[in-house]
């Protein structure tokens, strides 16, 4: 059973050493498209990414497998809590906070934002949905480091776009192809995130070469755990990572389509309004 | 008139609402995990309270808004490992690092039949820093950029410490999956009487 799984050169070599690295959804853009494509034609290794991702699932079932806290056990805790003199806190507290806000801004470090209060559109992301946000953040930023390459490509018509997708994506893609007003789709191909395989647009503005011009629309499958957890109740404006804006929308089969940019909020908020809700919906019509 | 005029009660009020709001909700995921670490129910309860005691008396550090459930998992992390310093010293054991970077370059394949029972074994058989970290990973899902907050380690001893904790969960993995084999084939080959 286990022959043919033997290390056969120095790629497979290199591919297992990252293979757990891949299944948590670490690696970069680039490095996991490079181990996406080794998994093609690789057997072997897709064999020992299964049994990783196998062990990975037996080691969540056995460890979760541990009872509940016992009942009046937090109410103890509480009592003992209230007895306990409140900590020092106030003018120290806030100027940490607003350290530590300067700091992050400074490191381009993600941090979520709530829009304008009241809006119908928009919430308060939660950790799971920052999650969500942050990989298309990331995604797009990977992708679109190969713009060079994209910006000598032609452009397609929409018929065109994503000619290796298989038919649900394809339909998808050309349904999105046209739906950016000013924007042309570039390419449509297929990601991975932690073993998962993402759904990815990339729109340019029409007559731009400029990479700050270029738009990602990002998808999860059906059953990702990228998803997991998250519910994006209509458009959801995301959060800020080295300026970009992320909005993103659930589709009723629990799929997550994100809109990437460098563009301001309302910016992103009125692209992910043209196209998000119809490729949402897109989905589910399959 | 006294000079040291007590804190006003409404500051307290907003401090405790303060950690309810954060810190509460966490308080039965970080019970649970104290007993996964501690395998015994008493000396988890002892663990958690003595995690959201510490975690109530410098609150006043942690910064709202940011990430709480990672700020609770770090002093769980510190009190265990206080307390785990106490029975044995805190060594990589028999995994030594020679010997787990030749086991990852010449790597069996995993087994791709497993049972619980073998990897429950597996996990109590690696070295509990190894645990730790493949329980944040891989149960409790922090990221890696959490994981070496919690643990105050730079990200890439993260990466390295996981690949030889995962390294070393599938060495045992495969050991109790051969024993287990064989045992299955002596059985067989015995028949009954």
């Amino acid at each position: 059973m286990n022959a043919a799984l033997n290390v056969r050169d120095y790629g497979c070599a290199k591919v297992r050493r990252r293979l757990d690295s891949y299944l948590a959804g670490e690696l970069s853009v680039d490095l996991s498209h490079e181990i996406l494509e080794h998994l093609d034609r690789c057997p072997g290794c897709r064999a020992e990414l299964a049994a990783r991702e196998n062990l990975r699932t037996v080691v969540r079932r056995v460890a979760s497998a541990v009872p509940e806290p016992r009942e009046g056990f937090e109410a103890e805790v509480r009592a003992r809590l209230a007895r306990t003199p409140a900590p020092s806190t106030g003018a120290v507290t806030s100027l940490l906070l607003a350290a530590s806000l300067v700091a992050a801004a400074g490191a381009g470090t993600l941090f979520l934002l709530s829009r304008t209060a009241g809006s119908p559109t928009t919430n308060m992301a939660a950790a799971r949905d920052a999650k969500a946000f942050l990989f298309a953040a990331l995604n797009h930023k990977g992708c679109t480091l190969r713009f060079d390459m994209w910006s000598k490509a032609p452009s397609v018509s929409a018929a065109e776009i994503g000619p290796k997708l298989d038919a649900e994506l394809k339909a998808a893609a050309v349904q999105a192809a046209d739906r950016l007003p000013g924007y042309e789709a570039v390419t449509a191909h297929e990601c991975s995130h932690g073993g998962e395989r993402i759904f990815h647009i990339i729109y340019r503005r029409s007559g731009s070469t400029s990479k700050d011009d270029l738009v990602s629309v990002v998808a999860t499958r059906p059953g990702s755990t990228l998803a997991s957890g998250v519910k994006l109740a209509g458009l959801v404006s995301g959060g800020h990572r080295d300026g970009l804006s992320v909005v993103g929308t659930s589709a009723e089969d629990g799929r997550l389509v994100l809109l990437v940019t460098s563009g301001t909020d309302d910016e992103a908020m009125r692209l992910g309004t043209s196209v998000l809700p119809a490729l949402a919906t897109a989905f589910v019509a399959r | 008139m006294s000079l040291f005029r007590p804190r006003p009660v409404d500051a307290d009020s907003r401090i405790r609402e303060d950690f309810d709001r954060e810190a509460w909700p966490h308080f039965r995921e970080i019970t649970r995990a104290a007993l996964r670490l501690t395998r015994r129910p008493a000396e988890a309860e002892d663990l958690a309270s003595e995690v959201f005691l510490q975690a109530w008396k410098s609150f006043g550090k942690f910064e709202r808004g940011t990430n709480c459930r990672a700020w609770l998992y770090r002093i769980l992390w510190n009190v265990n490992q206080q307390r785990s310093r106490k029975k044995v010293p805190f060594t990589l054991g028999a995994e030594g690092e020679a010997q787990l970077a030749e086991t990852l370059a010449a790597e069996e394949p995993t087994p791709t039949e497993i049972k619980d029972e073998e990897v429950s074994a597996a996990l109590d058989a690696i070295s509990p820093e190894h645990k730790q970290i493949l329980l944040l990973s891989d149960v409790d899902e922090f990221t890696y950029k959490e994981i070496a907050t919690i643990l105050r380690v730079p990200i890439g001893t993260v990466m390295s410490r996981l690949s030889r904790a995962r390294a070393a969960l599938r060495e045992k993995v495969r050991g109790t999956a051969a024993a287990t084999s064989i045992a299955g084939s002596a059985a067989a080959q015995g028949g009954t009487p």
